[in-house]
């Protein structure tokens, strides 16, 4: 049988958490539902740190290699496709060196900040297990109060 | 089966509910059934886009001869109003990214309606490089793919950066506008019925406020802000350079990417005011936008001003201290010649206007801002008008000098998209959380 909690205020809700926590309920069995980010939650509730660092950094690398590696391979792909070609060499055009670095960080760095952002937004959905096709309008909502569920059983 | 228990509160918890109960229908309040005024003015925005649009489709029919587009000013209006609605977006970034990081807690008030303004202006701003194509199908020439001859477009080319730029920019700035506002879609969907409620709770994807949901969400909201600040300057710098990048005179120029970049921040907050002022008497929000508010809006405001006034001077000093003779002869012709009227009114509404800002009294007087505002906006205008029209229309050779006169196609192409601008924007007060309601609700204790 679960257990549930409905408090008005922030500080009524530190510190509910807090007693449970110290009277011996597993943090892994305990839900919150907010209606603002309350600080520090996170430690209370003893929660690993979010992943979703991982996904930026990795989206951002992606996206710096695709667009140097996509401007790069344009003017030398007849040098990779062909072999009777010798590297390096490239299309020139307008009298410029292929390799034109300054000219290609702009596409480098802009596909850096879309790669990083959408899989930023990825991550975070999937992280907190978003879009919750089921229930997209939850059966209960506790509107501007704050709610604590203690589950029977811990939570994956 | 379970077991509730609501326990006894103390009057203040009581209190602080109440208060976030009130914030809520406070902000929501415009979601509410409009009067027909509202349509009226919603009809009428889309009428100017639509007329527009009608003369646009007469131009693709018998030709660019109906504008005033000509050689050798070839870009004139069309760039002039694309770097204008670039620009308008980059307040928007700029006040919900970078003030997000230098936590300047001002920002929640306008962040919302800033960053509609943002994709909305990128829309708007996006459409004139495809009307000036003039064959607007072939639009599709622009983006990254090989001819049958296996050729690839140019990546040293500005053009292409823009592409690049300008496009990565909506997408961004669109998913940090949608992220930013579940929390806020969640509680629209809690004060709504019927269709809207399921709407609304499809929009928010059934967020609930957990605590692993707020976990990652603060996370992505922080690096999202990392994200679109670096770009905020990029993509106005990438701007900048489809005309620093070429040799004409009073285009070629180190200085115009910080130049650009001031200026677009300059005129979006300009907008802001523009938006926010009447939407406050409106909707009755002088409660969460306060007068305090509007202050250090105006003090961001003064700072770009100055920004832009310094550009200002620099160019001309510099063209007049170094030895190139036909930079000095357009900074002579831009001050003095056939345009000199739109230069020194630009100066006026950008430089010497902003300067009342000084004053507490002025920076405190709502009528002011307003009217300020506009000026800001002429001024911005007037601005890219003076860059893209006085370098084209008179450059190295005296035989290839021009003179720009716009016809009343160029002014409808112009009008339409102030139209369409703020068509949408009536249309997000409508429908979607118009204030950072989470965020305010988070400063009620």
């Amino acid at each position: 049988m679960s257990r549930e909690y409905v408090l008005d205020g922030e500080h009524e809700f530190v510190t509910k958490v807090k007693e449970l926590t110290a009277g011996g309920v597993s943090p892994d069995r305990i839900r919150t539902f907010t209606p603002v980010p309350v600080h520090g939650l996170e430690e209370m509730l003893r929660r690993r740190p979010s992943l979703l660092k991982f996904f930026t950094l990795f989206g951002g690398l992606t996206g710096c290699a695709t667009g140097y590696g996509f401007a790069i391979y344009t003017v030398y792909r007849w040098a990779f496709e062909t072999s009777e070609v010798q590297w390096p060499w490239g299309l020139v055009t307008g009298g410029k060196p292929p390799l034109s670095i300054p000219a290609y960080t702009v596409i480098g760095f802009e596909l850096t900040i879309l790669f990083g952002a959408l899989c930023s937004v990825l991550g975070f959905l999937l992280l907190s297990r978003m879009p919750k096709f089921m229930a997209f309008v939850p059966e209960k909502e506790y509107g501007n109060r704050f709610a604590i569920v203690v589950e029977d059983e811990e939570r994956k | 089966m379970s077991e509730v228990a609501t326990l006894p509160s103390e009057s203040r918890a009581a209190k602080e509910v109440q208060a976030r109960d009130q914030v809520d229908r406070d902000i929501l309040i415009a979601m509410k059934k409009p009067g027909p005024l509202y349509w009226v003015a919603v009809c009428a925005c889309f009428g100017f886009f639509v007329l527009g649009m009608a003369m646009f489709g007469n131009m693709v029919d018998k030709g660019f001869g109906l504008t005033g587009v000509s050689h050798p000013y070839n870009w004139s209006i069309y760039i002039v109003d694309f770097v204008f609605w670039v620009g308008i977006a980059h307040s928007g970034t700029l006040i919900s990214a970078i003030l997000l990081l230098f936590r300047a807690k001002f920002r929640n008030r306008f962040n919302r309606q800033a960053e509609a303004m943002t994709c909305i202006s990128v829309l708007c701003a996006g459409m004139y490089p495809i009307l000036h194509l003039g064959r607007p199908w072939f639009n599709f020439f622009l983006f990254p793919y090989p001819t049958e001859r296996q050729l690839w477009i140019n990546f040293r080319s500005p053009l292409t950066w823009d592409v690049f730029a300008v496009s990565t920019y909506l997408i961004v700035s669109m998913i940090f506008f949608y992220v930013g506002m579940i929390p806020d879609l969640a509680i629209a969907r809690q004060y709504a019925t019927g269709l809207r409620k399921k709407i609304y709770g499809i929009l928010s994807l059934g967020w609930r406020g957990t605590d692993r949901e707020w976990k990652h969400y603060e996370k992505v909201c922080l690096f999202l802000a990392a994200l679109a600040a670096p770009l905020v300057v990029s993509v106005h710098s990438v701007v900048s350079w489809d005309f620093a990048m070429s040799l004409l005179p009073g285009w070629h120029a180190t200085i115009f990417a910080p130049y650009f970049v001031a200026g677009a921040i300059f005129s979006g907050c300009g907008m802001v005011l523009t938006l926010v002022i009447p939407m406050r008497k409106i909707f009755r929000l002088e409660k969460y936008i306060t007068i305090d508010h509007f202050d250090k809006l105006c003090k961001l405001i003064m700072f770009t001003s100055m920004i832009v006034g310094y550009a200002y001077l620099m160019e001309v000093a510099l063209a007049n201290y170094g030895t190139n003779p036909f930079e000095k002869a357009l900074f002579d012709h831009r001050m003095g010649g056939h345009y000199r009227i739109a230069f020194w009114m630009m100066v006026f509404c950008n430089c010497i206007a902003p300067l009342t800002l000084w004053v507490k009294k002025l920076r405190h007087s709502i009528p002011w801002l307003f009217v300020l505002s506009i000026l800001i906006n002429i001024g911005m205008w007037l601005e890219r008008y003076v860059i893209v029209v006085t370098s084209l229309s008179n450059d190295f050779d005296p035989y290839n000098w021009g003179y720009y006169v716009p016809t009343i196609y160029d002014f409808g192409l112009t009008i339409m998209n102030f139209g369409f601008f703020f068509g949408m924007f009536l249309l997000f007060c409508r429908f979607l959380p118009m204030m950072a309601i989470m965020e305010v609700k988070e400063e009620v204790k």
